[in-house]
Order: C-alpha cells, then sequence, then structure tokens
C-alpha cells in the first residue's frame, strides 16, 4: 500500500521501456501488455479509493493530502537562487483521486478501443503507454515542477498518436495542438518560476505545491500578496493569475482558445479521441483547480465574473457551433467545448455546490465524452464516413446502437437521472447563488442547456429516425449492429452514467470535505 | 637579478599557456607528419593524442589570475570550459572524414580550439585582437574544405564579413586605448567608459565578438557557411568559438560595469532579442535542414547572450549548464545531419523517404532538447536561462522581462520549425520511401547521446558537480 501511487504513476512507462525490446513483428504482444497495465492500474486505483478516507477533514493544505510520498529528487547549490530543491512529492486528495479512477477507467477503455490497430502497433502501444504515465502524473503530482513535466510530457505522445494514426489532414492538427497547448504550458512556466522564487519551505525556495497552497510567501518576494510588486504596471499576482488562467484555458480549452481541438479530434483515431476529450481536457480543468484557483484564490475572487463570462461564452460559441456541424465528430468536439464552459463557470461561482458541480461535470463529461466519440467512431469504422446527411434511420438497422447514442445524447444534454444533469444543475445552482456575478450568468448558462438539446435532439432525429437510407451502397453490407468490444466499452460507461446520475455521492462524498476545506479558504480573501 | 631567477620567473609566467603551447606545438606535429602520411587515421590518432595531452595539462594547471606581463587572466571557471572545448574537439573525431587534406584539416580545427582558448584568457587589447583573428583565420580556410566552387563563395562571404567587423572592431579597440585609458580588461572600471568615445569605441569592439557569436547584424555569415563547410567543421564552429565569444563578452560587461540602464547595455538586449526574432523567423523558411538548423543556432546565441549581461553566480553556473548541454545537442544534432546527407538526404522534403524509426526516435529526441521540452537537458537549460532572466527582470527598466517573453515565443516558434524534421520522418509518409540503413555505430553514437542528454535531466547536478570537480584541483 505504501508506494501505491509511484506503482499506478511509473507502471506504464516501465512497461513502455519493457516494449522498446519486443520485436515489431509481434504486434499482438503490445495490445495484450497495453491492456494487462491499465487493467493493473485500474485495480490498484479502485485499491485507493477504499482505501482512502473521504471524513478526513484538513486543517490546511499540508494535511490535506494522503497516501503521501515523498523523496528528494534534484538537490542542487544554485547561486543566488539558492539551493534549487525538486522533489519526488505525490499524494493525492478527494478531488484528484476521483480523476485518477477516472482517468484509468477511460485508458483502459482505449485500450479496448486500440484493439485492432495493426499498423506501427509498437510505436502506438509505447506512446499510449507514455501517455498515460504523464496523465496519471499530472494528478498525483504534488510537487509543481513534476506536474509541470507530467504536463508537457503529454504533448509529445499526443502529437505523434494524431500525427501518425490519425486522418487525412493529420499533419495540419497535430502541430496546432502542439503549437497551442505549448504555448499554454511556457505561460504556466513563466508563473512557475515566479512561484519558485517567491514561496518558501523554511530557509530554502520550494516548488512544493503544499507550500504554495498553503501561501508561506517569503517576505518582499514577487509574488507575496503582501508586497504589491508590479510587473509592466500591473500587480504580479494579476498577471500571475491570468497566464494560468490563459495557460489552462487553452488546455480546457475555452472559447477563443479553443480553435486547436475541433482539427485535433477530427483528425485523431477514435481510441485518441476518448483519451483526449475524457481525460487530457481534465487535465486543464484540474489545473484550473487546483493550481490558479488554488494558490490565487485572492484574484481569483476579482476575476470571478472574467471567468464565468469566458465560460458562458465557451457554452453558447461551442453549442451554437455544435448545433451548425454536420460532420458528427465536429459536433460532438464542439459539445466538449460547450460542456468545459460549464466548468468555468462552476469555478467562477467561488461556492461549494459550483466548485463541486464543477468537479462532478468534469468527471461526468469524462464518462460521456468518451462514450460520445465511441458511438462516432462506430460509424466510422464501418463507412469511413461521418458525415449525417448520408445517413438516416438508422434506429431500424442498429436498435442497440440507436439505444446507447440516445442514453449518452440525454446524458450530455442533461436529463434528470443522468450524470450530466447533476453537474449542470449543481453549476447553475452555484452560479444563481453567487451574487457578485450577474444574474445573466446563470440565464444564459442554462440557455446553453437548451441549445445543447437542440442539437443532440436533432442529431438523432436527423440520423436515427425517418426512413433507412445510406449514401452509398457499398456501406449497406457493413451496417451491422454493435460488435462484442464495442459494447464492452459502451455498456461500463454506461452504466457509470446511470448511476452517477442516480446517486452522485458516490463521487461527491470524496471531494466533499476537500471542498470545503478549499472554500473555507476563500471566505478569508473576501473584502 | 640572475638569469636563472629571470628564467623561472619567465617560466612561471609561461605556465599560464601551457596548454596552448602545448596544442600549438602538436598542430606544428600534425603538420609535420601531414608531409610524410595523409592516412586518416594516423592523424586522427594523432589529434586525440594531443587533445589527450591537454587534458593533463588542464588538470595540472594551477595558476589563477593575471599572468604574462598581464596579457592573460586566468579566471577559476575558465577550466571547465577549456575542458569542454577540448571535449568538443575529440567528439568531431566522430564524424567519418575522407584521408585527403585530413592533416591541414585537423591542423586548423586545432587553431579554432587554440584561437578560443586564448579568447576566454585574454586580458589586453592586443590578445584580444589576435585570438579571434587566430579563429576567424581558421574558420574562413575550414569553410572552405568541401573544395567546390560553392563551399569556395561561402568562404569568401564569410571572409568579407569578418574582415569588416575585425575592421570596426579594431577601430574600437583604439578607441578604447585613446580614451578609456584601458589596455588591460583587468584595469577597467566604472569610471573608464563614461566619455561618449569610449562607450563607441567598447561598442565597436563587441561587434567584432558579436560577429565571432553570431548576433545580429553579424550573423548574416551562419547559413551560408553551415550549408557549405564540411560538418565536422560547423559542429565545431558552432560551440567552440561561440561559447568562447560570450564568456569574452562576459568578462567585458562585468569589467566595464556599466550602469544597467546605459545605452551599450540598452542596444545590446535589443541586438539580443532581434538575433531571437530573425532567427526563428528565418529558420520558418527554409527547406534545407542545414539552414534551418543554422538559424535555429543563431537564435541560440540570442538565448547565451543574457548569460553575458547578468551577473550573479546563477548567471555562471546556468551558462556552465547551458554550454555543457548546447554542445551535446549541437554535436549529437550534426551527427545526425551528417549521416542522413550520406544517404543523399539534404532537403526536409527528402527526409519522408527514409523509413528507420529509430534513428527517427533519436533525431526527434535531439530536436526536442534543442526546443527546450522536458524530458531532456535542453529543457533545463532554458528553464535556467528564463529562472535568471525573471530574477533579474527588475533591473532594466523591464528589458529581461521583455527578453523573456521574445524568448517564450521563439520557443513556440522553434517547435514549429524544428519539427517540420519529425513530421516529414514520420507524418507524411510517401509510397517511394526506400528503408534506408544506417550504420549501426552512429545509432549507438547518437543512443549514448540521448542518453546523456535525458541523463542530464534527470540529474541536472552532475554538470554542476563536474565543475567543481574540475575547479578544486589537488
Amino acid at each position: 500500500m505504501q508506494h501505491l501511487l509511484t506503482y499506478i504513476f511509473l507502471l506504464p512507462l516501465f512497461v513502455s521501456l519493457v516494449m522498446l525490446f519486443i520485436p515489431a513483428q509481434r504486434w499482438q504482444v503490445f495490445r495484450r501488455l497495453s491492456l494487462a497495465t491499465v487493467a493493473v492500474q485500474l485495480i490498484l486505483s479502485l485499491l485507493l479509493l477504499l482505501a482512502f478516507d473521504k471524513n478526513h477533514a484538513p486543517s490546511s493544505w499540508s494535511n490535506a493530502f494522503q497516501f503521501v510520498e515523498k523523496a528528494n529528487w534534484i538537490v542542487m547549490d544554485f547561486g543566488s537562487l539558492g539551493t534549487i530543491n525538486i522533489q519526488y512529492f505525490l499524494g493525492v486528495d478527494g478531488i484528484s483521486l476521483p480523476l485518477i479512477a477516472l482517468s484509468t477507467f477511460v485508458l483502459l477503455i482505449g485500450v479496448i478501443s486500440s484493439w485492432n490497430i495493426q499498423t506501427k502497433a509498437k510505436g502506438y502501444h509505447i506512446l499510449y503507454m507514455i501517455l498515460s504515465s504523464s496523465i496519471i502524473g499530472c494528478f498525483v503530482a504534488l510537487d509543481l515542477f513534476l506536474f509541470y513535466v507530467c504536463f508537457e510530457f503529454m504533448l509529445l505522445p499526443m502529437f505523434f498518436l494524431i500525427g501518425i494514426w490519425g486522418g487525412k489532414n493529420r499533419s495540419y492538427a497535430s502541430i496546432k495542438f502542439f503549437l497551442y497547448t505549448l504555448m499554454g504550458s511556457l505561460f504556466i512556466l513563466i508563473v512557475m518560476i515566479g512561484l519558485y522564487l517567491s514561496v518558501m519551505d523554511g530557509e530554502a525556495h520550494t516548488f512544493s505545491l503544499v507550500q504554495m497552497l498553503d501561501g508561506t510567501y517569503k517576505p518582499g518576494s514577487i509574488l507575496d500578496p503582501e508586497s504589491g510588486q508590479l510587473i509592466f504596471g500591473y500587480s504580479a499576482r494579476v498577471v500571475a493569475f491570468l497566464l494560468l488562467l490563459v495557460g489552462f484555458a487553452i488546455k480546457l480549452p475555452a472559447v477563443p482558445v479553443h480553435t486547436w481541438l475541433p482539427d485535433a479530434h477530427v483528425e485523431a483515431p477514435t481510441p485518441i479521441s476518448v483519451v483526449l476529450a475524457g481525460l487530457l481536457l481534465k487535465v486543464g480543468a484540474y489545473g484550473l483547480l487546483r493550481i490558479t484557483y488554488g494558490i490565487f484564490p485572492d484574484i481569483a475572487i476579482q476575476f470571478a465574473s472574467l471567468v464565468a463570462g469566458f465560460g458562458v461564452l465557451s457554452i453558447l460559441y461551442g453549442g451554437l457551433n455544435a448545433l451548425a456541424q454536420n460532420d458528427l465528430k465536429r459536433m460532438v468536439a464542439y459539445s466538449s467545448v460547450s460542456h468545459m464552459g460549464f466548468v468555468l463557470v462552476g469555478l467562477a461561482s467561488l461556492s461549494g455546490i459550483g466548485i463541486s458541480g464543477a468537479f462532478f461535470h468534469m468527471i461526468s463529461h469524462g464518462l460521456i465524452s468518451p462514450a460520445l466519440f465511441l458511438i462516432v467512431g462506430v460509424i466510422y469504422d464501418r463507412t469511413g464516413n461521418r458525415q449525417m446527411e448520408n445517413f438516416s434511420g438508422l434506429a431500424a438497422k442498429m436498435p442497440v446502437y440507436t439505444f446507447f447514442t440516445a442514453l449518452f445524447f440525454f446524458a450530455g444534454l442533461g436529463l434528470p437521472g443522468l450524470s450530466g444533469f447533476v453537474g449542470e444543475l449543481m453549476v447553475l445552482m452555484g452560479a444563481f447563488g453567487n451574487d457578485a456575478l450577474s444574474i445573466w450568468i446563470g440565464v444564459l448558462a442554462t440557455l446553453g442547456i437548451a441549445i445543447s438539446a437542440a442539437y443532440f435532439l436533432w442529431t438523432i432525429q436527423r440520423v436515427f429516425y425517418g426512413k433507412y437510407f445510406v449514401r452509398q451502397a457499398a456501406w449497406e453490407p457493413n451496417m451491422r449492429d454493435l460488435s462484442f468490444r464495442e459494447k464492452i466499452m459502451l455498456i461500463p460507461l454506461g452504466i457509470l452514467v446511470v448511476v452517477l446520475g442516480v446517486y452522485p455521492r458516490l463521487i461527491l462524498d470524496y471531494s466533499n470535505e476537500t471542498v470545503r476545506f478549499f472554500v473555507e479558504q476563500l471566505a478569508g480573501y473576501y473584502p | 637579478m640572475s638569469v636563472g631567477a629571470k628564467l623561472s620567473e619567465i617560466i612561471a609566467d609561461l605556465s599560464g599557456v601551457w596548454l596552448e603551447s602545448g596544442l600549438m606545438l602538436g598542430a606544428i606535429l600534425i603538420l609535420i607528419i601531414g608531409l610524410i602520411t595523409n592516412n586518416k587515421t594516423v592523424i586522427k590518432v594523432l589529434f586525440l593524442a594531443i587533445l589527450s595531452f591537454g587534458f593533463i595539462i588542464i588538470s595540472n594547471q594551477q595558476e589563477t589570475g593575471v599572468l604574462m606581463l598581464k596579457s592573460i587572466f586566468i579566471d577559476p571557471m575558465v577550466v571547465g570550459y577549456e575542458w569542454v572545448f577540448l571535449m568538443v574537439a575529440a567528439l568531431i573525431l566522430l564524424f567519418p572524414r575522407k584521408s585527403d587534406h585530413a592533416a591541414e584539416f585537423y591542423f586548423l580545427m586545432l587553431s579554432v580550439v587554440i584561437g578560443a582558448l586564448f579568447m576566454v584568457k585574454a586580458n589586453n587589447l592586443l590578445m584580444i585582437y589576435l585570438s579571434i583573428e587566430l579563429t576567424s583565420f581558421a574558420s574562413y580556410i575550414l569553410t572552405n574544405f568541401g573544395f567546390k566552387k560553392r563551399s569556395f563563395e561561402a568562404g569568401i562571404k564569410y571572409l568579407m564579413f569578418g574582415a569588416i567587423s575585425s575592421a570596426i572592431m579594431l577601430l574600437g579597440l583604439g578607441l578604447i586605448y585613446g580614451t578609456a585609458n584601458g589596455f588591460y580588461i583587468t584595469d577597467w572600471s566604472a569610471v573608464s567608459f563614461q566619455s561618449l568615445g569610449s562607450q563607441v569605441g567598447f561598442f565597436f569592439t563587441i561587434i567584432g565578438l558579436f560577429f565571432k557569436i553570431s548576433i545580429v547584424p553579424a550573423h548574416i555569415w551562419v547559413p551560408a557557411t553551415y550549408q557549405e563547410a564540411p560538418t565536422d567543421a560547423v559542429a565545431l564552429l558552432s560551440i567552440v568559438p561561440k561559447i568562447a565569444g560570450i564568456l569574452l563578452l562576459k568578462r567585458f560587461f562585468e569589467s566595464a560595469a556599466f550602469p544597467d540602464t546605459d545605452w551599450v547595455i540598452q542596444v545590446t538586449l535589443l541586438l539580443g532579442i532581434l538575433t531571437i526574432v530573425i532567427g526563428t523567423l528565418g529558420a520558418f523558411r527554409q527547406s534545407n535542414v542545414r539552414r534551418m538548423i543554422s538559424f535555429g543556432a543563431i537564435a541560440h546565441s540570442g538565448f547565451l547572450l543574457p548569460f553575458a549581461l547578468i551577473h550573479s553566480e546563477t548567471s555562471d553556473a546556468s551558462l556552465w549548464y547551458y554550454t555543457v548541454t548546447y554542445a551535446i545537442m549541437n554535436v549529437a544534432v550534426f551527427l545526425l545531419l551528417d549521416s542522413y546527407e550520406r544517404k543523399k538526404l539534404v532537403e526536409i522534403e527528402a527526409y519522408s523517404q527514409s523509413n528507420d524509426a529509430w534513428m527517427g526516435v533519436l533525431y526527434t529526441l535531439v530536436l526536442v532538447s534543442l526546443i527546450g521540452l522536458p524530458p531532456l537537458a535542453g529543457f533545463t537549460a532554458k528553464l535556467f536561462l528564463f529562472s535568471m532572466l525573471f530574477e533579474a527582470s527588475g533591473l532594466v527598466l523591464n528589458s529581461f522581462m521583455w527578453y523573456l517573453i521574445v524568448a517564450l515565443i521563439a520557443t513556440v516558434g522553434s517547435l514549429f520549425f524544428y519539427f517540420q524534421i519529425p513530421r516529414h520522418l514520420f507524418l507524411s509518409k510517401r509510397d517511394d520511401s526506400k528503408s534506408i540503413h544506417f550504420d549501426f555505430s552512429t545509432k549507438i553514437m547518437v543512443t549514448l547521446f540521448c542518453i546523456v542528454l535525458l541523463l542530464l535531466f534527470f540529474v541536472p547536478q552532475l554538470v554542476l558537480e563536474m565543475q567543481q570537480m574540475l575547479i578544486q584541483r589537488p
């Protein structure tokens, strides 16, 4: 039990090293190895969920984390910067643990979904394992340097996974994804340096997230709230907050820095879309919650309206774009942008229920969006096409497929009883409950739900209802209902979506204490 | 004073330049052996033997401070860089080379190294000029070693720019001598450069150094030279004279002690920013791998420049780390470039014909390090640079903050152009991709370079400990 986090974090990396030495001809070995690895990760994360003490009420961030592992990584004497002290520091709290469980689960779905990839299977699975490690690493890292390395190291495998196994326009999409997110990472890097120079652990500078959350600033340093230093005439803390906000918003993604997402999704192979929508976006949201809001709560209060405004913009703009799409995958991609807007609104509400809602919405979207991409993948696998106009009346021919599509579409549009509803409801309650936010934020966000209902229902009507029709006769023999492998992926996702919709405490019990403490900390900063 | 005492005094003085003297004798020895045989193996072994001899001298060298009638100054830090220069020269032997003109080639390579070694130690104006000319002249001829019309053209171009900048520099040195009364760098102080004449002299002088470091506007020779000169010569030229120039520039600014708001500092910073911008933008448009890498190297000069302007322990340590990783990255990238060129893959487009995955992975790793992404040493080097700029940002009217912002944007830009290579290697497969096989030995070598780059990311303290070890001799 002692090094459980390390095992979850580094196991895939180790497996990828092993894979290097397996001859590429034996391509089946790689998928089995991947499956086994991710399955072990899932089991370990379930163990963590069981062993986690949900009722632990933290009194400061330094005792908020469980399963903590700490060791010195880089210690070097570095002139006027003092001793550089980077730690291998892992730990989880009520927010990161469910996200880890979600990650291992979605990664497992991703492996099953990539079961039939034969071309360059060796490279594919090595990159997939590296990706897996770096995603988990982001959620377990309590040292900002470690977090950053994992955060940035995600880009490289993702670039190649989209670029080599992607669609026709993959080269453009992958480099666009890389450039956008690298820009975001560099914003984060700058703030990381500033935080390093400002935060002390005893006598030494530190990268420890815990110290940063607790705010043990060096008096007079650049990001010390008391010192009020300026950068280009603006308060250094405000600049840092905005840089972090933009950095993570690119990853989230929020309008107007979302444009890489539709391209990346459209070109990515199905399993990579699953991981991208299910997990990478959550990393952005997690970074926003933990780092941007955790370290700069005083500024977050000042900028609540701005963040909520961008959230609403994402909801509406993403929704309207989804409405206008003819490509199913592009539609789902824009619905992701729209859904991530709710996370922003929930965070901006700065209330217990709003932040819990944002968090719950992250988990729920982490289940729904992979399912949606799998559903798109089903049609694409059979026909090599996913334009809505080319299909109609599929319900007659593929009833099981239609059932699952309807289930996840309804979950996406927030039907009560399914997980999407809970998150959106809580976010809206948070938004309406906060007096600092304009009433319009809540109203427009609610309108966003109506838009999502429109595009999901319209899609169902166009593609599944009506007279059976497919554009090309050659597709006809392929239009079979779901295969066993597809069911294996969709059934667990469906069960979880229903269970979380009916009994959200399954997740919220984990996060409650952490969110409560987080909001308690915030309360101290209100003027 | 007796003759014996005088003699031992001279010998004691000479002890500061044992290394250079030894290498010079070695260089002459190479020339003489070259008259007898031009067998490359013999010459290479001799070259290596001379360098090993140099390493031995370094490890026994003890003098620091002002020596030889004040004409050289040995900073304790210098030892590490001497070691790096010799190490790079030794790594150059990894490049395959034909037998013809081998003796002359390695003689000139040694001359570049000797010139660079003098550059980091030079203390009076004459030594500065002579050491820079020594590296330059050897470089002009090295550029020609392709013995093609185009390399001759590049060599002449290089020579012309060199001649102009050396003339400007000479003028600057004269001005300094006349107005600042400072023949020795160690005698300079904050009062030396108060008159405009002396400031202009100072600025003209550093233009000569800008030429060596390839700072805008003295960077124009770089693409042509890098494209036409033999790869091993380019690898050496892109590292040794550049680092030596930065070190000399660093001592210039340290001794002259300009106030941070002085125009000399501001203009230098501006030129540095321009270097990054022009290097990055220039690389966007290239279709030839070498030219692209050469523009990348110009941008790297811009990244190196702030080390010369900021004087702190952080700056010293960061420069050392940057130098070591930069040297490894550059040797590795030129090794890769060379082995692809030997397979007739010269343009970026042509790289899509290769399907050797392992070489592609190595190439990508080295480029990732050049961009500065984790988990490779290039990231740590850039992290240190950014931290240093951040720390200094309050000092000069936010100039360093601007520098930092430009450097960040350029990092994203460098991703764009460096990643043209992996894109063609992996992403755009054409049907006519032949199976191209690379030597096993090349693969092993580059793999080792990549392992070192990875290692230096995970254990960066190794580099600093190495410096400590070199400085603290018995």
